[in-house]
């Protein structure tokens, strides 16, 4: 009895070696990660479960045979069997559903950014934590679920941003890692409605707003600027194959319109959807800017038809 | 007593002497190997560029962690002092020893070290090994270069097509850029493209403003061969690097510049052609970069020059200025 027993704590020391401990020392990275640097934020992706589970935790079974078999002692080897009978029942369906199995867990700091990615195991399941500082990343864009981070100088990284497209580009926005490709492309299941909305409701603020700023300007020159989200659609044989919606910027002159200008918000084609995404302060500034230069224009023009009037 | 003891002392010695000796034939061994590949290229062919690249990606940065070593030691002392049977424990020794072995090459950066020589009738690659142990190592490529169309460049890779599938790619060392593309060239290796892929961060803005000029000076000497043509055509031409942003702006999405060649009429001032050739494009992360080295850049220039006048020629006559 006393043998068997043996075998039972056998067995459930050698599963918390080699699996419960995987959990044990993820949560003390983390918590290491955390004290050692200022964490802005912090997510868990969630990656699924993996398939060969249970072929793993009966792993131990031959181990304890071969032991047995060693020692010569049937009731030690019954004892391992038994043990991990009762770790696969009890232990095993938690541990298979456990944020550290399932999840990976990406944390944002000032110098950088910080991935515990999933694992299964303590020994041989790959790495614990991968690391890239802000110093190293050019820029980063969004494709398809993956956060590209660009490398300097070459190179990228992908990383699955799972429900958090927004959230990752908020933050880092917030640490001024730069925005490089102005349309993010994501499938057609995350581009929702209201997010579409919101979105539009978001760049036609913006608009007004750079829009208000130049109405004397505009004024002086003699035009009216009128902006507005408008829509198309794309047809293909009658059958709907795409939409887009963009913001438009009338330059209108009483009742003409001397000069359009055009920025897409959403534009939808085979089952993709390149969403903008720019940080407020990136949109500001390329509306300013676009809206000065056609001022400017406007302003041009009037000096040029003024010229001769006053040469002569 | 003394004897089995003794006799013990030495079979444990030997276990572990062993093991350490299967380390160093399966990991250690690779260095060498690469080594002697590369020797043996060196012997039977004229060697026209070689480099070592370490491919680990920069910047993103593991962190290796001794679990496995540390486990398996604990194993093994247990072993030791539980010492079920004397067979076991020199196996034990043996394995855990040999893992030792491996697990000190598996720190350092050889496994990342690939070898690249591009020689007179093809090209050789010695891939970086990994973790591979010496007998299952992958072994060295070779592509004939008349068995190659053509390459491209995609960031810091080397892809060589035929019939438009990649048949090799290979990665050198990005201060080899210039040489490699220069070596190529020499060796008659043809470019799929005018432009290569690069990464964004990859473009070195300095040697990209020289480029411009340099292409530039060049494009005018090319220019000066086609005085008569231009006298006939009764043009001036205005020729240079223009570019959509501000200089500094170049790496920003959308920013280009390209080379742009107008014809002007002598009299009039209209422009009676006009034309481009790019230089770089950039989509954010990455950019399109025109590649051509010296003599090739020289030989596209005069394609391309030649093009427009003769396409402003076709343009005089439907005027009527050129009969």
């Amino acid at each position: 009895m006393n043998a068997f027993l043996t075998g039972v704590l056998f067995a459930g020391a050698l599963w918390g070696l080699l699996y419960g401990t995987n959990i044990l020392w993820r949560l003390l990275l983390e918590r290491r990660h955390r004290n050692r640097h200022e964490v802005v934020a912090e997510y868990r992706v969630w990656q699924g479960q993996t398939e060969e589970s249970w072929s793993k935790g009966l792993s131990i079974w031959p181990l304890g045979a071969v032991i047995g078999l060693i020692l010569g002692d049937g009731a030690f080897a019954w004892g391992i069997f038994a043990g991990t009978v009762l770790v696969l029942a009890g232990f095993w369906p938690f541990y298979k559903k456990s944020k550290t199995v399932c999840s990976e867990t990406v944390m944002f700091d000032r110098d950088g950014i910080a991935f515990f990615p999933p694992r299964q195991g303590f020994v041989h399941q790959g790495i614990f934590k991968a690391r890239i500082d802000w110093q190293d990343v050019y820029g980063y864009s969004a494709h398809k679920g993956s956060i590209l981070f660009a490398l300097r100088p070459l190179g990228h990284v992908e990383q699955h941003y799972g429900p958090y497209r927004r959230e990752f580009s908020d933050v880092l926005n917030r640490l001024d890692v730069q925005k490089l490709v102005a349309f993010d492309v994501v499938d057609e299941a995350e581009a929702r409605a209201e997010d579409l909305q919101l979105l539009e409701r978001d760049v036609f603020a913006v608009a007004e707003d750079v829009v208000s700023g130049y109405k004397t300007e505009a004024a002086g020159a003699g035009v009216r600027l009128e902006p507005k989200v408008l829509y198309g659609q794309e047809a293909e044989e009658g059958e709907l194959v795409g939409g887009h919606a963009y913001l438009h910027i009338g330059v209108w002159d009483g009742e003409t319109c001397l000069r359009e200008l055009e920025w897409m918000i959403w534009e939808r084609s085979d089952g993709d959807v390149e969403v903008l995404s720019l940080p407020r302060e990136r949109l500001y500034e390329i509306l300013d800017e676009r809206l000065e230069a056609v001022l400017e224009e406007r302003l041009g023009q009037l000096g040029v038809e003024a010229q001769p009037a006053v040469l002569q | 007593m003394t004897d089995w003891t003794e006799l013990w002392m030495l079979m444990m010695i030997g276990a572990a002497g062993l093991g350490v000796l299967s380390g160093f034939a399966g990991w250690g061994s690779r260095k060498w190997l690469r080594m002697r590949d590369k020797q043996r290229v060196r012997r039977t062919e004229r060697v026209r560029f070689a480099s070592d690249v370490n491919i680990r990606l920069l910047g993103y940065e593991v962190r290796r962690n001794h679990f496995n070593v540390l486990v398996y030691g604990a194993a093994w002392l247990f072993l030791l002092l539980w010492h079920p049977g004397d067979l076991t424990v020199l196996v034990g020794t043996f394995l855990y020893l040999g893992y030792l072995v491996r697990h000190v090459y598996s720190i350092q950066e050889e496994r990342f070290i690939q070898t690249m020589l591009l020689t007179e009738r093809g090209l050789h690659v010695m891939p970086a090994q990994g973790m591979n142990p010496a007998w299952k190592r992958e072994k060295p490529q070779f592509l004939a270069w008349r068995d190659v169309d053509g390459y491209r460049i995609d960031g810091s890779y080397l892809l060589f097509y035929r019939d438009e599938q990649v048949l090799l790619q290979v990665e050198f060392g990005l201060h080899d850029y210039e040489q490699v593309r220069q070596v190529l060239c020499e060796l008659g290796v043809a470019r799929l493209e005018l432009t290569d892929r690069i990464w964004v961060a990859q473009l070195d803005e300095p040697v990209f403003y020289r480029m411009e000029d340099h292409v530039c000076e060049l494009g005018w000497d090319v220019l000066e061969l086609f005085r008569e043509e231009l006298e006939r055509l009764n043009v001036r031409p205005e020729f240079g690097v223009m570019r959509n942003v501000q200089g500094d702006r170049l790496l920003e999405e959308h920013s280009r510049s390209w080379l742009q060649l107008n014809l002007l009429d002598l009299e009039t001032e209209q422009r009676v052609i006009h034309s481009s050739f790019p230089l770089w494009h950039c989509y954010g992360n990455v950019g399109y970069l025109n590649g051509l080295v010296e003599q090739e850049m020289v030989d596209h220039l005069q394609r391309w020059i030649k093009g427009t006048l003769q396409e402003g020629e076709r343009e005089r006559e439907r005027e009527g200025v050129v009969s």
